[in-house]
C-alpha cells in the first residue's frame, strides 16, 4: 500500500464539505481509504491510529490536510491530485449571489469598490472641500486638498482630528504630492529613490523634484502639507507626521524641508524632530534666516536649487556645481527698457524670486508680500520691477490656473511688450501632470508674435520645471521656447540671477 | 449593496482594523481581524433569517436570495473603515453603524433547578437525542457504523473511551484525570470546528448548570483555564469559540436548550432541533457535551450515556 498526504494552507472547509471529498476519494480506484481533515494534533493523532499517516506531515491547524492511502503510486497521486482540484473549485461564480452592482456616487461607495484604498483626493470648490475632508477622516482615510478657500479653523479642527486618528491631511491648497511614486495633482513624473520631500508648496516641490530627477537621483515619497501649515495657527501638524513617516521610511535617506518663511517656533520644532529622525536634513524655508549658526543636523538652503544640490549630495551622488547664469552671452538690452517683468504660474517660484532680487534690484514691486518688495496699487498694471504670481486668487477667480489656461499670461506678456519699459520678461512653464498638454504650443500665439530684440523687443527668459518622463516632454518643450526665441535657464534660481545680470549689465 | 448589521460582538472593532475572510458558506462567513496583532480576532457574520445570538456573531438584515459563497473567497481582504466593513472583489459591505454591542451576562439566564424535572428533561432530551436521524460528529460513536473511514473509526474509538473517562473524572472532581480526558478530545473531527471543541462547548454550559458548590466552580474553573491554554492547538475559529464558552458566553439555542431540560420544557423536542441546527455536526456535538456535563453529577444519568457508548462498541467488536 502506498501512503502519502498533501497540505492546502489559509483553506477553511467546514466538516461537510471535508466529508464530501474524503468520500469521493475513497471511492476512485484503487483508493483503500482517504480523508480530509483540519489539520489539528488531535486529528493527526487519529489519522496516525488509523494509519493514514506514519510520521507528522508539517500541517498547522488552519490548514486541510489530504491523506490518501492507495494500492500504486498513479492511483495514490490521482487522488491527491483530485482532492486538491476538489478543494480549491472557486465557489465565485458569475452569478451575482443576491448581490446588485451600484455605480458609486460618494466617497463611501468608492471605498465600497476599493477596500484597501486609503486616500482621499478633494478637488471641490472650497465652501464644499472641508466637509468632504471631514467626511475622509471620519472614513478612516488620509487626505490631500487640492481645494483652497477652506477656513484655517475647519483646517485646524480637520488636521487635528485627523492627527488623533493617525492620519494625515496634505493641504488645503495642497496642489502636489508623490505619494508611492504615484504623482498627485501638479506633479512631475521623476525616478523613485532615497530622498523624501515635505514641501509647504507646490512649485517648489515640483521644482525641486525635477532638479533632483535631472541629477540622476530619486524621490522616495513628495508630501504637500498646504501653505498654512507652518503658520503658529496650525502648528505644522502635518509636517510633523510626515517627518515621522519619512523618518520611519527605510526607502528614505534624505529629508528635505521647502516652505515660504515659517512661525519662528513652529520652524524650530519641526527642525528639531526632522534632526531627531538621524536622517541629513535639507531646510528650505525661503525668505527664512537661522538663528545664529542654525541647527546642528540641518543644512539650509536658500534657493530651491540649492536645496536640490544639497539633498542630491546627501544622497550620495555627486552633482554639478549650480549657482551660475545661464551659458549663453547676456543679451544688451534695447533703447530704455530697463525694468523686469516676471510672470510665475507658480507661487513659489514667484516668492523665490523675490526673496533673491529684494537686495539686487530697487523697487521691485508684487502682488505678494515679501520682505522689502512693495505691493503694486494694481496688479493689472506693472510698476517698475514687477513679479507677480499668476496662480493667486485675484487672477484665478472664474478661470482655470494658468499652468492649465495660458490665455491670461499671454495677455499679460503681449502688454509688458508694448511698454517701452520693459526689460525682461521672464517665466515659468511647468510640465507634469495637471498642467497644460502642451504649454510651448499655447504660448506660443503670444511669443511669436513679439517684436524679437533685433526689432527692438525685451528679452524673454524662461526656464522649464519638468523632466522627461513628464507627458508634456522636457525636451520638446525646451526647444518649443528656444524656436521662439525665449532664453533658457535650467531653473527659477539661474534664471533670476540671469535677468538680474541683464538689467546689472544695462546700467 | 450594503448590509445593515443589527447587533455586533461587545469589543467588535467599529473604526478601523483589516483582516480577511476565512471560511464562507452560504449565509454564515468567519473573518479574521486584525492580521497584524500577534492574536487576531474571529468574528462571525450571521445573515440567516432569525439567525441566534451567538458569541463573537454579528447579525445582520440580509435580503433574500444573497449566498455569501456565490460572492465572497475566503481569503479574501477586508477593511473596516469608521463602521463599515468592505471585502475585497466583492459588491458587498456591511454597515456596523446601527449594530447594537451584544450583552453577555455571566452566564445563561436560568430558573432555580428542582432536581426531578432535570432528571425527567435529560432523560427526554437524550431519548430525541440519541433517536436524531443521520448522527454525526461525536455521535457517530452513539450507533454501530462498520463502514466508516478509518478516522472516523478511530474517532469514534476516542469517544468511547475518553467521554466516559472525563465524566467520571469530572464527577469526582480529578482535574488531572478530567483534563487529560477532555485533551483527547479537543481538535478531534474533521471540519473547521472540529466536534472535540463544539463538545467541549456543549459540556462547560452543561457542567456550569448544575455545578452551584464552590468547589465544582473552582473544578469548572480550572478545566475551561486548562483549554483556553491549549485552545492554539485548534483552528482560528474554534479557538475563538472555546475563549467564549470559557467565559461563559454562549449561543442562544444553547442555553435554550440546557433551560429546556432543566424545567423539562414542553417544547424541549423544538430547542433541541434549534441545536441540532448549528453548522453540521456543531449543534450536535454541543448538544452531546450538553447532556454528558448535565450528567455528571448524577450517576444514574451518567450511567445511561457510558452505557450506550460501551454498548455500541461491544456490538461493534462482535459483528467485526
Amino acid at each position: 500500500m502506498k501512503m502519502g498526504t498533501r497540505i492546502i494552507a489559509d483553506m477553511y472547509r467546514d466538516s461537510v464539505a471535508l466529508m464530501k471529498i474524503s468520500s469521493a476519494i475513497t471511492g476512485l480506484d484503487g483508493v483503500s481509504q482517504a480523508s480530509c481533515i483540519m489539520a489539528t494534533p488531535a486529528n493527526l493523532d487519529l489519522l496516525r491510529e488509523a494509519g493514514l499517516i506514519a510520521d507528522d506531515p508539517g500541517a498547522r491547524p488552519n490548514e486541510v490536510l489530504i491523506a490518501v492511502e492507495a494500492e500504486t503510486d498513479a492511483a495514490l497521486s490521482a487522488a491527491l491530485k483530485a482532492a486538491e482540484a476538489e478543494l480549491r473549485t472557486d465557489p465565485v461564480v458569475a452569478n451575482d449571489g443576491g448581490v446588485t452592482l451600484e455605480p458609486p456616487r460618494s466617497i463611501e461607495m468608492a471605498l465600497d469598490a476599493n477596500v484597501d484604498a486609503n486616500f482621499t483626493l478633494i478637488a471641490t470648490p472650497g465652501p464644499f472641500a472641508a466637509a468632504e475632508a471631514f467626511k475622509s477622516v471620519r472614513l478612516g482615510l488620509n487626505v490631500m486638498m487640492f481645494s483652497d478657500n477652506v477656513s484655517i479653523g475647519d483646517e485646524l479642527a480637520l488636521k487635528t482630528q485627523a492627527d488623533q486618528s493617525g492620519l494625515m491631511v496634505m493641504g488645503p491648497d495642497c496642489g502636489t504630492a508623490i505619494i508611492d511614486g504615484a504623482p498627485l495633482g501638479f506633479a512631475n513624473v521623476v525616478q523613485r529613490g532615497a530622498i523624501g520631500i515635505v514641501a509647504a508648496s507646490g512649485t517648489g516641490l515640483q521644482q525641486v523634484s525635477c532638479l533632483i530627477d535631472a541629477a540622476g537621483c530619486g524621490v522616495s515619497q513628495a508630501i504637500g502639507t498646504g501653505g498654512r501649515d507652518l503658520d503658529s495657527r496650525i502648528g505644522g501638524i502635518t509636517t510633523k507626521r510626515a517627518i515621522t513617516s519619512l523618518g520611519a521610511d527605510p526607502d528614505t535617506k534624505v529629508i528635505v524641508l521647502i516652505s515660504k518663511p515659517p512661525a519662528p517656533d513652529v520652524a524650530k520644532t519641526v527642525l528639531k524632530q526632522a534632526v531627531a529622525t538621524g536622517k541629513p536634513v535639507i531646510a528650505c524655508l525661503l525668505g527664512h534666516t537661522p538663528e545664529g549658526s542654525g541647527l546642528s543636523g540641518v543644512s539650509f538652503a536658500s534657493t530651491l536649487e540649492e536645496a536640490a544640490q544639497l539633498a542630491v549630495t546627501a544622497a550620495g551622488t555627486p552633482m554639478s556645481e549650480l549657482g551660475g547664469l545661464i551659458d549663453a552671452s547676456l543679451p544688451i538690452l534695447n533703447g530704455d527698457r530697463r525694468y523686469l517683468r516676471a510672470l510665475y504660474s507658480g507661487g513659489t517660484f514667484c516668492y523665490e524670486a523675490l526673496t533673491m532680487l529684494g537686495g539686487a534690484l530697487d523697487g521691485v514691486h508684487s502682488n505678494t508680500s515679501s520682505a522689502g518688495i512693495q505691493t503694486l496699487n494694481d496688479p493689472w498694471t506693472s510698476e517698475a520691477h514687477t513679479v507677480l504670481d499668476l496662480g493667486d486668487d485675484l487672477f484665478t477667480r472664474g478661470r482655470p490656473h494658468p499652468m492649465i489656461d495660458h490665455r491670461l499670461r499671454n495677455d499679460r506678456i503681449l502688454s509688458e511688450a508694448e511698454d517701452p519699459d520693459t526689460a525682461v520678461i521672464l517665466f515659468d512653464v511647468v510640465l507634469g501632470h495637471g498642467s497644460h498638454e502642451d504649454p510651448g504650443a499655447a504660448m506660443a500665439p503670444a511669443l511669436s508674435g513679439l517684436p524679437s530684440r533685433k526689432n527692438g523687443g525685451p528679452v524673454l527668459l524662461g526656464f522649464v520645471c519638468g523632466t522627461g518622463g513628464d507627458p508634456q516632454g522636457l525636451a520638446r518643450q525646451r526647444e518649443a521656447m528656444a524656436d521662439l526665441g525665449v532664453l533658457l535657464a535650467d531653473n527659477n534660481a539661474q534664471a533670476v540671477r540671469t535677468a538680474a545680470a541683464i538689467l546689472e549689465g544695462a546700467q | 449593496m450594503r448590509l445593515t448589521v443589527t447587533d455586533m460582538p461587545e469589543n467588535f472593532p467599529a473604526q478601523i482594523a483589516n483582516g480577511r475572510t476565512m471560511s464562507v458558506f452560504s449565509h454564515v462567513m468567519n473573518l479574521t481581524l486584525d492580521t497584524d496583532r500577534e492574536t487576531p480576532s474571529v468574528v462571525t457574520i450571521d445573515a440567516r433569517d432569525n439567525a441566534p445570538l451567538s458569541p463573537g456573531t454579528a447579525r445582520l438584515n440580509a435580503p433574500a436570495g444573497l449566498d455569501f459563497s456565490r460572492v465572497v473567497r475566503p481569503g479574501s481582504g477586508l477593511a473596516i473603515r469608521a463602521g463599515i466593513l468592505r471585502i475585497q472583489d466583492t459588491d458587498l459591505t456591511f454597515d456596523f453603524r446601527g449594530a447594537a454591542p451584544m450583552k453577555w451576562h455571566d452566564g445563561p439566564t436560568r430558573p432555580k433547578h428542582n432536581q426531578s424535572e432535570l432528571h425527567a428533561g435529560w432523560v427526554d432530551a437524550w431519548s430525541l437525542f440519541v433517536d436524531a436521524p443521520d448522527p454525526s460528529g461525536f455521535a457517530e460513536a452513539l450507533t454501530s457504523n462498520t463502514q466508516s473511514s478509518g478516522f472516523d473509526r478511530a474517532l469514534a474509538r476516542r469517544v468511547r473511551t475518553a467521554v466516559p473517562d472525563l465524566m467520571h473524572a469530572s464527577a469526582d472532581m480529578n482535574l488531572p484525570s478530567a483534563w487529560a480526558s477532555l485533551h483527547r478530545l479537543l481538535g478531534t473531527g474533521p471540519g473547521l470546528t472540529p466536534s472535540g471543541d463544539d463538545f467541549a462547548t456543549g459540556f462547560f454550559l452543561g457542567m456550569q448548570s448544575v455545578s452551584p458548590s464552590p468547589g465544582r466552580k473552582a473544578f469548572l474553573g480550572g478545566l475551561t483555564k486548562a483549554t483556553l491554554v491549549q485552545s492554539g492547538d485548534s483552528t482560528e475559529v474554534s479557538s475563538a469559540c472555546l475563549e467564549h464558552a470559557a467565559a461563559g458566553r454562549f449561543s442562544a439555542p444553547l442555553t435554550c436548550f440546557v433551560e429546556g431540560i432543566i424545567s423539562h420544557a414542553d417544547n424541549l423536542p423544538a430547542r433541541l432541533a434549534d441545536v441540532l441546527a448549528m453548522g453540521h455536526s456543531s449543534g450536535r456535538d454541543a448538544a452531546f457535551g450538553i447532556l454528558c456535563g448535565l450528567a455528571v453529577t448524577a450517576l444514574d444519568l451518567r450511567a445511561r450515556v457510558i452505557a450506550r457508548l460501551n454498548n455500541v462498541h461491544l456490538h461493534e467488536k462482535t459483528t467485526q
